[in-house]
């Protein structure tokens, strides 16, 4: 082959490897500098500078990253990847990306449901128990259960409420009902539903509470119309598209935001009383909707709803008067329930994930509520608000006494409930068995979690005698949910 | 820092390139060796006074050694004895120091306590060097080198450094003075290394995703099938991983005029170990060759079967401080021991080529099982389960699923584990356009390889080289 021929291909090559390299050195940095010099700044102050967190840094930061993941996700497709490498993400039918949740214990959630569900009876409050739609059927054949156990909850969700008299809401039994598939229900690139499954679900809820329990919306018909919102829709790229880009996926999403056409009068005030903000519901609820921001597909919308990373907080519907409804919800149900605040007098938003061991649960529950909503997604495995204990030193060394003496046990409150005297005792079990040997807490205790508190027994509670030695175990008692806990 | 790090590609690299090129002609070396030595301090700050002690250590020994000249043969030996004995000492501190410690309280109870020292990254690599260079030195391959610069960036010279291939100090002495930076050579080391990085971004880390899966298995779990995809996979993974960075390193090598020679030779190919140790990291085996199996009578003197365990128990060693790769070392031995005794008695089997090619690969790939495994039990439960001894629950359908699911891959990396370059460019010698039309398409091909190489690198955090451990 001709030697200029060569020199000139070898030239383009050269001058195509370096214009890559530098293109991205310079631009990066041009465009870039103030966020990898802050990124670096903080590294450096917390200690984790190294090479490897620099790398971290410039990955973030490259220039033209949105580009490249769109390449890496063309590449995945290509190589028929449908797997992520770190197992958590799947792409099932038409680019319908799937979570992989794993496996988790949901038994905690389970007994803190029911602990609800006990506690609401004594208190004739209406619990609706929202079973939220899995999105973790793959096809080919592979294991229903790829999306972990989430049979382990559902089957059991559905028994508690049947069990305890609750109300129970399928999602998927009442998507179903109205002919909704799995493109109206999921966004292709995010784990969340679309606004419009949402909103449908909004409307089922306040119909099952009115038909089953029969509270009244009186703006039902209003606020349940979608003749009355004025429908905007932006391309959306969600959260499980973000390291695959919108060609893995077959194209974006579109997001659906449903802005009421009639009055609303809104206000949301955090735990303490102190009032956050109020005006319109899309001030209030909908965060300003991004009225001064540019937008583009990597706008995450679904933050546009409700407080994010807040565990406790209250919208209150200034032009409605009845119905003040408390809700335990992660992100799955945030936009339901903010139609649900049009249809309300108050809706109190409890979120678990950011619990952070204090009982918003507790708090949440010294106010009385027309009804109270959990919807139980996966998510809810670190627990909702439940009771734990640990017996740390009873006066006598042997777990036999005689009962002549009295005897006292401390018993430390490693749950994330506070015990107070409702409903909470501690309980002498002889051989095992509940005698109704309980002592609670006088009026006004509160044991907060993390607290110790001694209960002191008298020879007189000690009336069931075998004989003169017992075998004493020590146990806390729920009386509303009927549970036994600790030891 | 690793060849296949943002950090690297669009800092390191550019910024290196660029200062090399614009500086002065006689400042280059100096240069490349600063920034050779900022490579391995960046990631191992703690450690690159150990590469530095290793560098006055080779060097003062060749002085040495040149010093004493016309001394008797017992001094300059005594003299290597001390260098080999001063790397070795560090290799061993570093990388055995624990495992020994441990062996010998399991053997005789005692209370010897470890020291956890970590393992400063590429010091198999770079003693290795060093003590290359003074047997070079003894056995007058090559004159000693009295710029303790050009000694420094032979050892130091970062494309090597770290995870080889093992540069003879001999082959490369005249390159370090006096070395021509021409465009073609710049050209082929972009394509090398451009080819490099493919092989370990696209390749070898979509390999270790399926082999880390199966490991990973529950063993009761694990089906023949998936095992066998498992242990495949990791094969593949550890090629391209492996000769991955070979070809970046000899890329990068002849972006600043180096030549390295080749450190694979398509060892999946291979028709018999003996065959594959020709093949497979050549640069170490044939280390092995020249400064233990020569030196210890070869096949000429001595028992040529205990020199051949010998290389192969150490080069089993060299790989990690840990029983599963002295094992490893010692299956390929006992397979090139057996070749070697049917060689020598002029024993011919007949058997078909395809035949040899698949009982190469049957003694490789469960090499690579033991090779891989955490432990030597779970190396043995592991190949349990890949000859139907295991797997008491195994799912059919999940083996299905990731043999589906890397289908594409693997034929492409099976495609890519034969001479196809050599095929091609063999092809195109035959017909001007065809090689036309190799040598335009070949900068297109290599900037999407490398386009693509690092879009990957940007969404994924599982980027493993499996030799760093080395």
């Amino acid at each position: 082959m001709k030697n200029n021929i060569k020199k000139i291909i070898n030239i383009i090559a050269v001058t195509l490897f370096l214009s890559v390299l530098f293109a991205f050195l310079i631009l990066t940095f041009q465009q870039k500098h103030a966020e990898i010099e802050n990124s670096i700044k903080s590294q450096k102050e917390a200690g984790t500078l190294s090479v490897n967190s620099v790398d971290s840094v410039l990955k973030e930061q490259l220039y033209g990253k949105d580009t490249m993941i769109e390449v890496s996700g063309a590449t995945k497709l290509l190589l028929g990847k449908r797997l992520s490498d770190d197992g958590q993400y799947f792409r099932g039918k038409h680019g319908m990306i799937h979570l992989n949740y794993g496996w988790r214990d949901y038994n905690r959630m389970l007994n803190d449901l029911n602990y609800l569900s006990g506690y609401l009876s004594h208190k004739n409050t209406p619990l609706l128990i929202c079973q939220v739609a899995e999105r973790a059927q793959y096809p080919n054949g592979f294991s229903y259960l790829f999306s972990g156990n989430s049979l382990d909850y559902i089957l059991p969700l559905k028994q508690i409420a049947e069990e305890n008299g609750d109300l129970y809401f399928d999602y998927s039994d009442y998507f179903a009902t109205i002919g909704f598939d799995e493109n109206d229900i999921f966004f292709k690139t995010d784990l969340h539903y679309t606004t419009e499954a949402e909103f449908a679900a909004f409307v089922a809820v306040m119909e099952k509470l009115y038909s089953e329990k029969g509270m009244v919306f009186k703006n039902a018909d209003c606020v349940s119309s979608i003749e009355n919102y004025a429908v905007e829709k932006n391309i959306f790229l969600g959260n499980l598209g973000r390291t695959t880009g919108s060609l893995y996926s077959f194209g974006v999403d579109k997001f659906a935001h449903f802005v009421p056409k009639f009055n609303t009068n809104m206000t949301l005030i955090n735990s303490n009383g102190a009032v956050l903000k109020s005006g319109t519901f899309e001030q209030v609820v909908m965060n300003g909707y991004r009225a001064n921001e540019e937008t583009d597909q990597y706008t995450y919308w679904v933050t546009d709803f409700l407080q994010f990373t807040n565990p406790y907080y209250t919208i209150v519907n200034n032009l409605v008067e009845e119905n003040d409804i408390l809700v335990i919800s992660d992100s799955m149900a945030f936009r339901t329930i903010s139609y649900l605040s049009l249809a309300c007098h108050s809706v109190t938003v409890l979120d678990p994930r950011y619990f952070s061991n204090t009982d918003y649960l507790g708090m949440a529950l010294e106010n009385d509520y027309d009804a109270v909503i959990c919807f139980a997604s996966g998510n809810m495995n670190q627990g909702i608000g439940g009771y734990a204990a640990t017996t740390e030193s009873t006066s006598y060394a042997t777990d036999t006494i005689d009962a002549s003496k009295t005897v006292s046990v401390v018993i430390k409150n490693t749950g994330t409930r506070v015990w107070t005297e409702q409903g909470i005792y501690v309980c002498a079990l002889i051989y095992d068995n509940d005698y109704g040997i309980r002592i609670g807490l006088p009026e006004g205790t509160r044991v907060n979690p993390g607290e110790s508190y001694k209960f002191v027994f008298q020879e007189s509670d000690f009336s069931v005698l075998f004989d003169s030695n017992y075998e004493i175990r020590y146990v806390m008692y729920d009386s509303y949910g009927n549970i036994y806990f600790g030891n | 820092m690793v060849f296949s790090s943002v950090v690297f590609l669009f800092l390191f690299l550019p910024v290196t390139l660029a200062g090399y090129y614009l500086i002065n002609e006689k400042y280059r070396n100096v240069f490349l060796l600063l920034m050779s030595i900022l490579f391995y301090a960046v990631g191992e700050p703690s450690f690159v006074l150990i590469m530095l002690l290793s560098i006055i250590a080779n060097y003062g020994i060749g002085l040495l050694m040149w010093k004493t000249l016309d001394a008797q043969k017992a001094v300059r030996r005594l003299i290597l004895v001390f260098g080999v004995a001063v790397n070795f000492i560090i290799l061993f501190y570093y990388k055995y120091y624990d495992f020994t410690v441990s062996n010998i309280n399991g053997l005789f109870g005692s209370n010897i306590a470890l020291r956890n020292i970590a393992l400063p990254i590429g010091i198999s690599f770079f003693t290795f060097q060093g003590m290359s260079y003074a047997l070079d030195v003894y056995m007058e391959k090559t004159s000693v080198q009295k710029n303790p610069l050009n000694v420094a960036l032979y050892i130091a010279l970062f494309p090597q450094l770290v995870a080889g291939p093992i540069v003879r100090y001999s082959d490369i002495n005249e390159q370090i003075d006096c070395r021509k930076e021409t465009l073609s050579l710049f050209t082929s080391g972009i394509y090398r290394f451009t080819f490099g990085l493919a092989k370990k971004v696209i390749l070898s880390n979509t390999f270790a995703v399926l082999a880390d899966t199966a490991f990973n298995m529950e063993r009761a779990s694990l089906g023949v099938g998936m095992a066998w995809l498992g242990a495949i996979g990791y094969s593949l993974q550890i090629y391209f991983d492996f000769s991955g960075y070979s070809d970046m390193a000899i890329g990068l090598g002849r972006m600043f005029g180096f030549s390295f020679n080749e450190n694979f030779k398509h060892p999946y190919i291979a028709t018999g170990v003996t065959d594959f140790w020709k093949r497979w990291h050549i640069s170490l085996s044939t280390w092995f060759r020249d400064y233990i199996y020569i030196p210890l009578g070869g096949n000429r003197k001595g028992n040529v079967y205990l020199n051949i365990f010998i290389v192969f128990l150490v080069t089993g060693i060299w790989h990690g401080a840990s029983w599963n790769f002295v094992i490893w070392g010692l299956w390929h031995g006992l397979f090139r021991l057996l070749e070697l005794f049917l060689q020598r008695r002029n024993i011919k089997l007949g058997v078909p080529i395809l035949i040899k090619w698949l009982y190469t690969m049957l003694v490789v790939i469960v090499g690579w099982v033991l090779f891989r495994a955490p432990t030597i039990s779970s190396a043995v439960s592991y190949l349990k389960c890949m000859f139907g001894m295991g797997g008491v629950n195994a799912n059919v359908e999940s083996t299905l699923f990731y043999l589906l699911e890397n289908l594409i891959i693997l034929i492409i990396g099976c495609t890519c584990a034969l001479p196809v370059v050599k095929w091609i460019k063999r092809l195109c010698t035959k017909d001007s356009r065809l090689e036309l039309a190799k040598e335009v398409c070949l900068p297109i091909v290599s900037v999407v390889l490398l386009i693509v190489s690092v879009s990957l690198l940007l969404v994924t955090e599982n980027n493993p080289f499996i030799y760093f451990n080395f």
